[in-house]
């Protein structure tokens, strides 16, 4: 028996175009009711790999199943239970939002097209107007609205963000957590760690058409650096805080200490409690600086 | 509501394309028949001093020299007819998977749950019904056209005529979308078809000048659309056969090689 739960899997996945590997021996896999964060730089083969999984182009190598199907025996019936969004999104510029979703819903023998009207009333999206006349944001926002309207069991988003204002961004997150209510799972690449920071369960980091790691979203933000700013009475000496546990960097200015903590911050906490603490202040975990040592430890590496 | 498949939105594209075809074609029909009372008498005169080298390039018989099957043959089903014909099929086959594929719509279309062999099938159904709007729009103008000048034909051999001219640029259109599927490049596709329609027209042309070409003038499409003279002889059912075949071939053909083909 396969594993049922699981909605992507790849083992050892590879495509090489020519003399290019774009993926190279990549295996990870994506259960139902979960989102996965698919992160890496330009080039790195997230959109080679998502094109496979919607059997757009063949694998050189590996094994691929989504939704326990293989993408090209599955074909049309699978892609019925997948929603994505391309990461260069181009659907047809001279048709209407209207038109652009009745023509999907006859593709699907679905006449329904309400829950489509319904959502891109929620994202705040003319469907009066030709899909090319509208902004880059506008159209991103059909086509999240073509994605998740017909409420798949596999969504496969592609940078679905990119142009989207911090409202419509919100929803987006809204209509994630829905979709894994439900069971769906979600695939979500991004070259910017803040895009799936807040709705990813795991994080998959590639470069180089290579898996660099894939680990639980938490895991990593314990090995991210926080900034701690903390105000006290008066001068502080900076001897006090050189040796506390986690603490990477501190820098002290007049009364104001300003400390790296990577992990938790109650030794630093501790070592402040001895003097008169006006004001602590933190900042949210900064991934970024994880994300740049893992894709420079895999510079490293291959170098 | 025209956009209910992919068959009718092949369709629904063209529909400013196909009124100005229309248009064009049936402009260019009336303006060649309307100078057929004026010329008649002296056309034959006129084509008897032509070379009858150029008069059998033309694919002109002696025979039909002064009539009106021959003077529509000489100038208009011989060259422009077919000719437009072909060339708004090759623009339309290498721009249906080709086209899309470059303007980045194949990969949104292909990611709906709709198979490939679907897609394609659906696209070539939807031109060839385009062209036969075009070719009844036509057909309509050559036969009014035909009557109001004293074009002394009948008219079964005008659907005759046409109905083989429409089979043809059927083939170069498949043959286009062959190229694309096989390329993925339009304007590639567009030129290899063009070139194969070129490749066609001269072999059966030159054949009837070239002793040597003779024997191969048989595999010639161009031959199999007018080798039987349809205005005179009506048609061929043998030429008609082998165009379809040609065309079922180019199809199926296409359809492998847009099945294997990665398409982003």
């Amino acid at each position: 028996m396969q594993d049922v739960s699981a909605a992507v899997l790849c083992e050892g996945l590879t495509k090489h175009f020519g003399a290019v590997r774009a993926v190279d021996d990549l295996s990870f896999t994506v259960e139902l009711g979960e989102v996965v964060g698919f992160l890496g730089p330009n080039g790195a083969g997230k959109t080679t790999t998502i094109r496979v999984l919607l059997d757009l182009i063949r694998p050189t190598r590996g094994r691929v199943e989504v939704l326990g199907c293989d993408p090209r025996r599955g074909s049309a019936e699978l892609r019925r239970r997948i929603g994505y969004v391309a990461g260069d999104l181009a659907m047809y510029n001279r048709l209407t939002g209207h038109e652009l979703l009745s023509f999907l819903g006859a593709l699907r023998g679905n006449a329904n097209l309400q829950p489509a009207r319904d959502l891109a009333a929620r994202l705040d999206v003319p469907l009066d107007r030709p899909v090319g006349t509208l902004s880059r944001g506008n159209r991103q926002k059909i086509g999240l609205v073509q994605a998740f309207a017909h409420q798949p069991d596999l969504l496969v988003l592609d940078e679905p963000t990119s142009g989207l204002d911090p409202v419509s961004q919100r929803t987006f997150r809204v209509l994630v957590r829905e979709a894994t209510a439900r069971g769906a799972a979600v695939l979500l690449s991004s070259h910017v760690l803040s895009e799936v920071q807040r709705v990813a369960d795991r994080v998959a980091i590639v470069r180089a058409g290579r898996l660099v790691t894939i680990e639980p979203m938490r895991d990593l933000e314990a090995k991210a650096l926080r900034v701690i700013e903390i105000r006290f009475g008066g001068p502080v000496d900076v001897a006090a805080f050189a040796n506390v546990p986690g603490v990477r960097s501190v820098d002290i200015e007049g009364d104001l200490l300003r400390a790296s903590v990577a992990g938790p911050v109650d030794a630093l906490v501790k070592a402040a409690a001895r003097f008169t603490v006006d004001s602590i202040s933190g900042h949210e975990a900064d991934l970024e600086d994880v994300f740049l040592a893992y894709y420079s430890e895999a510079t490293g590496a291959a170098a | 509501m025209l956009l209910r498949s992919v068959f009718a939105k092949t369709i629904y594209d063209r529909r400013h394309g196909l009124l100005w075809w229309s248009v064009g074609i049936g402009a260019l029909t009336v303006a060649t028949l309307s100078v057929w009372p004026s010329v008649h008498d002296e056309y034959q005169k006129l084509v008897q001093n032509y070379p009858e080298t150029l008069l059998a390039f033309f694919g002109i018989e002696k025979g039909g020299l002064g009539t009106a099957a021959g003077y529509l043959q000489a100038e208009l089903f011989g060259l422009m007819l077919p000719l437009t014909l072909i060339a708004y099929m090759i623009a339309a086959g290498s721009a249906a998977t080709a086209g899309e594929r470059e303007a980045g719509t194949l990969e949104f279309l292909l990611s709906q749950p709709v198979s490939r062999t679907r897609v394609l099938v659906q696209k070539c159904l939807g031109l060839c019904a385009s062209l036969a709007l075009i070719t009844a729009a036509f057909t309509v103008v050559l036969i009014a056209s035909t009557r109001l000048f004293d074009l002394s034909i009948a008219i079964s051999q005008l659907l005759a005529a046409t109905f083989s001219a429409y089979v043809l640029a059927v083939l170069f259109g498949m043959v286009a979308m062959l190229a694309g599927s096989l390329t993925g490049h339009r304007a590639l596709a567009a030129g290899i078809a063009s070139a194969a329609a070129v490749a066609a027209y001269l072999l059966s042309s030159l054949a009837a000048l070239v002793t040597g070409l003779q024997r191969f003038r048989p595999l010639s499409p161009f031959w199999w659309y007018s080798g039987h003279d349809p205005l005179r002889h009506g048609l061929e059912p043998l030429h008609i056969a082998l165009l379809l075949v040609a065309v079922l071939i180019c199809v199926v053909a296409a359809i492998v090689a847009f099945e294997r083909r990665d398409l982003a």
